[in-house]
């Protein structure tokens, strides 16, 4: 029997996975051949130039969208036979997300979208739950906004929110895509230690797609893609070190 | 189920408290239910009047007029299925447009893990609050406008305050139908959208449109006039079935405008002139949404080709009181469908605003002028005016031979109303656009806020 997701200590993981876009005469290969897994508990970086591939991979991972052919293990279980509503629950109750455009919903308060997720699922958190997200508010410093809605927020703060909604579910896995692509230099290393933070003392497995160096230099594994194939994993790096490698691979391609 | 409900109301609350930028659309959305429902109970008001007054043994005053009772009755059904679908469209409009303004808002539900059943479900319930309370608004005004009807007056007789007054039943017919068209059209919307958690699933090329269209409406027109010529519209079953025929074909302009917009905007998609251009493939991306601007204006124009012989129609055409009773009915027509256009043109006018809103801001940062910008507008407003009204116009003088048995005279009050009507429609379409600057200037300069 082959060794199950959990078996080999991963959270997701793709295999043989190829992904293209367009008909025969204007195909594009985002994907080629990818397999690649993302271990719990570690904050992995999934970098690369714009048209890696990076987004692509993410969203597939993520069942938001759907693989040309190979597998895709969400945990244990097989998503790419899974349909729309399935996924979505999915989602719901196992993933986080976190994105360059935030996407909180505009017209509800802070704390409506901070427990957005549990309402989705048709529940209040329980009181384990809430203890949780209260820490979380707090740590983030939130705890002045939770009356206010997310236009009145700055972009950082807007980014904690979503930050928080992520991490409340207690999710398998958090995705975050350019989390720091709209915000100044401070703001970003702000955001990024938090994300550190949450995968260090509190065990919660990221995968964070970035093209940004210094933004990758914070995670504990680096997945380096480039036209679509992964061309280098490697652990923990400094921003210089991934900068060289990064500047290599525009010089071959 | 459960989510949809209690999160539907939850949100729609939130939202008009929070009152910025999709507040418009949802006014615009509750404002075009209360015109669409207004109009449409006065329009079958009218038509209960003359039914009750058809019936009622010595309702009307002499013998004459009681002979001509069906033939009031008949007009009004006309006058009801030319005016069916512009009202209906109005409100399908008004569903799509809340539809629009929701998408980015549906795709972060999604994402977190809204399924797409439950995004279909709330959205049906959020239409069916702005519907509800257009329905309610519309009926208040329906109430209050009847005394004003009073100072009209129909075969002789002065119009009573009670007589427009639909009994429950009826009232609840029109209402039921216009909430379900609104429903069918929200679902059928979000579908066309199909929200994907990642914003609008796929902007996929247009499709050319096919010649089958046109097919289908010359066939119907043909069907339509030679049904006509054999059938006897004082009969019951005639006067249905020729009204229900009527109200199709005119229901199938819809089918061929699009087809139109898309013929007449590719020759000037080849050219060098930039606003030319740019209306151009306007057009041509969607000209669905080109015809839905203008759509409203062809169902006046065809109403007003229609009515162009209508005065020297019926059997007592001599008689004045008839002459008389004939074009107040026209005058009543052409009003309610004037109100009618100046409504859906507005809010398809805005809704275009902030769809186009991306396009707008990237043509702006790329420096392309203002002047640019209005010449675009109004192409945009005047091509496809002139294409709806050249089609509409002619196909309602047409399909009006049916009721004209002759013409006696030049029709003077038929030419000038219909004049009076495409200059009225070109002018409501380009003041709507101009009517759309703020909201175009508030878009450009929002955005430019939110990325400081």
């Amino acid at each position: 029997m082959k060794p199950t997701s959990t078996d080999l200590g991963l959270v997701a993981r793709v295999a043989h996975l190829h992904k293209s876009y367009g008909t025969t005469n204007t195909r594009v290969n985002a994907l080629t051949d990818v397999s690649v897994g993302i271990r719990r508990g570690e904050f992995t970086a999934i970098m690369g130039p714009s048209g890696s591939g990076k987004s692509t991979l993410m969203h597939i991972m993520a069942g938001l969208d759907t693989a040309s052919s190979g597998s895709v293990w969400l945990g244990d279980t097989d998503i790419s036979g899974l349909d729309d509503s399935n996924l979505t629950v999915l989602r719901r109750r196992r993933v986080g997300f976190i994105f360059q455009s935030f996407n909180l919903v505009p017209t509800l308060d802070i704390s409506g979208n901070i427990l957005l997720p549990f309402e989705l699922d048709g529940r209040a958190p329980t009181a384990e739950e809430q203890a949780w997200i209260d820490r979380l508010i707090a740590v983030l410093g939130l705890t002045d906004r939770l009356r206010h809605r997310p236009h009145e927020l700055s972009g950082g703060q807007q980014q904690r929110v979503a930050i928080a909604r992520a991490l409340a579910t207690r999710p398998d896995l958090v995705f975050a895509d350019e989390p720091t692509g709209n915000l100044d230099s401070r703001t970003s290393r702000e955001v990024l230690t938090l994300l550190q933070t949450a995968s260090r003392e509190y065990g919660q497995s990221i995968a964070m797609v970035t093209h940004d160096p210094v933004a990758a230099s914070y995670a504990d594994r680096i997945v380096l893609l480039n036209d679509g194939r992964v061309v280098d994993d490697r652990s923990r790096s400094t921003p210089e070190e991934i900068s060289s490698i990064m500047l290599g691979m525009e010089a071959l391609s | 189920m459960s989510v949809a409900v209690s999160l539907a109301p939850r949100l729609a609350i939130e939202r008009i408290r929070a009152t910025k930028g999709a507040g418009v659309l949802d006014a615009m959305a509750v404002l075009a239910f209360t015109v669409s429902s207004w109009l449409a109970l006065t329009v079958a008001g009218g038509t209960w009047m003359f039914f009750q007054r058809w019936q009622a043994e010595g309702a009307l005053p002499d013998s004459q007029q009681t002979g001509l009772a069906i033939t009031y009755v008949a007009l009004a059904c006309f006058a009801c299925a030319l005016l069916v679908i512009p009202i209906l469209g109005l409100g399908g409009g008004a569903a799509r447009l809340g539809a629009r303004g929701r998408v980015r808002r549906l795709a972060s539900l999604r994402l977190i893990g809204m399924t797409s059943g439950e995004v279909v479900r709330m959205s049906v319930i959020e239409t069916l609050v702005q519907a509800v309370a257009g329905a309610v608004l519309g009926s208040a005004v329906f109430v209050v406008s009847l005394p004003l009807w009073q100072l009209l007056s129909f075969q002789m007789l002065p119009i009573g305050f009670g007589e427009l007054l639909l009994p429950w039943w009826l009232w609840l017919a029109v209402i039921g139908a216009l909430l379900l068209l609104a429903v069918a059209s929200t679902v059928l919307g979000l579908r066309r959208v199909t929200i994907s958690p990642l914003g609008i699933a796929r902007d996929h090329t247009p499709r050319r449109l096919k010649t089958w269209r046109l097919v289908v409406v010359v066939a119907l027109v043909v069907a339509f006039l030679v049904y006509a010529q054999f059938t006897n519209i004082a009969s019951f079953i005639g006067l249905v079935t020729t009204v229900v025929f009527l109200a199709l074909v005119i229901g199938s302009i819809n089918l061929v405008g699009p087809w139109l917009m898309q013929l007449v905007a590719r020759p000037g998609a080849r050219t060098s002139n930039v606003a030319r251009l740019l209306a151009a493939r306007r057009i041509l991306d969607d000209p669905r949404g080109a015809w839905r601007n203008v759509a409203s204006l062809a169902f006046l124009g065809f109403i007003a080709g229609f009515v162009v012989t209508m005065p020297a129609t019926g059997e007592g055409g001599t008689d004045t009181f008839f002459v008389h009773d004939i074009q107040t009915g026209v005058a009543i027509t052409l009003a309610v469908g004037l109100i009618l256009a100046a409504t859906a043109t507005l809010m398809t006018q805005a809704s275009q605003v902030f769809d186009r809103a991306a396009e707008s801001i990237a043509l702006d940062r790329m420096g392309v002028p203002a002047t640019v910008h209005l010449s675009v507008r109004r192409r945009l407003v005047v091509v496809p005016l002139a294409v709806a009204l050249g089609t509409s116009v002619p196909l309602g003088l047409l399909l009006s031979t049916v009721a004209a048995v002759q013409l006696d005279s030049f029709p003077v009050v038929g030419v000038s109303l219909l004049a009076g009507t495409v200059i009225l429609g070109f002018l409501l379409s380009l003041g709507a656009a101009e009517a759309c600057r703020p909201l175009q200037a508030g878009i450009l300069t929002e955005q430019r806020r939110r990325n400081d």
